[in-house]
């Protein structure tokens, strides 16, 4: 590869930058899946398009010298890895809905993010996909732009289910457990209300219990080794 | 690619033996509007169904446009077999036990349901 080709592609700062503070705006005004928004932002695609800027470049943020604090994501004032704080999930609550928990102490203990919704809501989120068998760890999408969106989708719906109660997408047969998927693929992360009683009340902790790329013999390889769902032949 | 060389297509003309859902998606009104379900066709295989309402489909297919514009790299990776498998849809406005009873308990496999269905195993003696 030649010098000439590694050289970064140079668009015109000053459209970069006024097609970018109106992604920012439309962001920061609406949610970013309303259909207003949506309108919005593919309005925007196409005009980033018309003058060679790719949306992806316009909707990255550039990065600021001197900020240290990870942003809020969309939906959220604030989100915070909490010192000096480990859950105490006992594992007898996943019994007959996972089954795909390593074996170990009957406590989990691990991290949780803490978030704080627009609407001044609280939720906690902990990651237990590092207890769970082999197989179902290693599952989940690998592309860093899936694992990305996944995430970002995930707190999304957390956000939801924190202002209305409500999720919309769930597990049959298996209680508390829901799923957040990624646009019409298969990519999924699944996860569930637990009882953290280190937590104070009132605040719900979910736990993210594991993930499917976009592939369906990773998702009913999920169905059948972490929830038991089977059919009779 | 597919799991199994197998397309499933000896499940033409066989009935649905026994099904079940695996997971659903409710819309703002809390009515069903899109589930997965695994379907068993004997002797042939296991088989896996997306099922939505008309509606639903499009608000997907609005949803994976914009999601196409925002990441116009995903259209450029190779479309594997699942990914352009279409779901089922179904008229009903909601997805009822009794709507999805009525439909698929016993029903016959046609080319229309099979070109939805994904082939997922073989049943083993």
């Amino acid at each position: 590869m030649t010098d000439q080709m590694t050289q970064p592609v140079q668009y015109d700062p000053d459209t970069l930058q006024e097609l970018r503070a109106m992604h920012q705006d439309v962001v920061a005004k609406y949610d970013p899946r309303s259909h207003f928004a949506q309108e919005q932002l593919g309005t925007l695609a196409t005009m980033g398009l018309e003058v060679g800027i790719p949306f992806n470049v316009i909707a990255m943020t550039p990065e600021e010298p001197g900020e240290q604090t990870e942003p809020a994501p969309a939906g959220y004032t604030s989100r915070e890895v909490l010192p000096d704080y480990r859950t105490s999930i006992d594992r007898s609550q996943f019994d007959g809905i996972i089954y795909s928990l390593q074996p170990g102490s009957e406590t989990l203990q691990t991290e949780v993010t803490e978030l704080k919704t627009d609407t001044g809501k609280t939720v906690r989120l902990c990651d237990l996909r590092p207890f769970m068998t082999n197989s179902t760890r290693s599952s989940g999408p690998k592309a860093k732009r899936d694992v990305e969106a996944l995430d970002s989708a995930l707190l999304y719906d957390l956000k939801l289910v924190a202002d209305t109660n409500h999720s919309k997408k769930s597990v049959s047969g298996a209680p508390k457990v829901y799923y957040t998927k990624q646009g019409k693929t298969k990519i999924r992360a699944y996860w569930m209300l637990v009882n953290d009683t280190n937590s104070p009340g009132g605040v719900k902790t979910y736990a993210r219990l594991c993930d499917t790329a976009n592939s369906v013999a990773e998702e009913q390889s999920i169905y059948r080794n972490v929830f038991h769902m089977t059919l009779k032949k | 690619m597919p799991l199994y060389e197998n397309s499933g297509i000896e499940a033409l003309g066989r009935p649905i033996a026994d099904f079940v859902i695996v997971n659903q998606e409710f819309d703002d009104a809390q009515k069903r509007v899109g589930l997965d379900m695994q379907i068993v066709v004997n002797p042939v295989g296991y088989f896996f169904l997306n099922i939505v309402t008309k509606q639903h489909y499009v608000n997907e297919s609005i949803e994976a446009m914009y999601d196409d514009i925002a990441n116009p790299e995903r259209l450029l990776a190779e479309q594997s077999d699942e990914e352009s498998r279409e779901p089922y849809v179904l008229n009903d406005a909601e997805l009822t036990d009794e709507v999805i009873a009525k439909k698929f308990a016993g029903r016959i496999v046609d080319t229309d349901l099979l070109a939805s269905m994904f082939f997922v195993a073989p049943i083993e003696d």
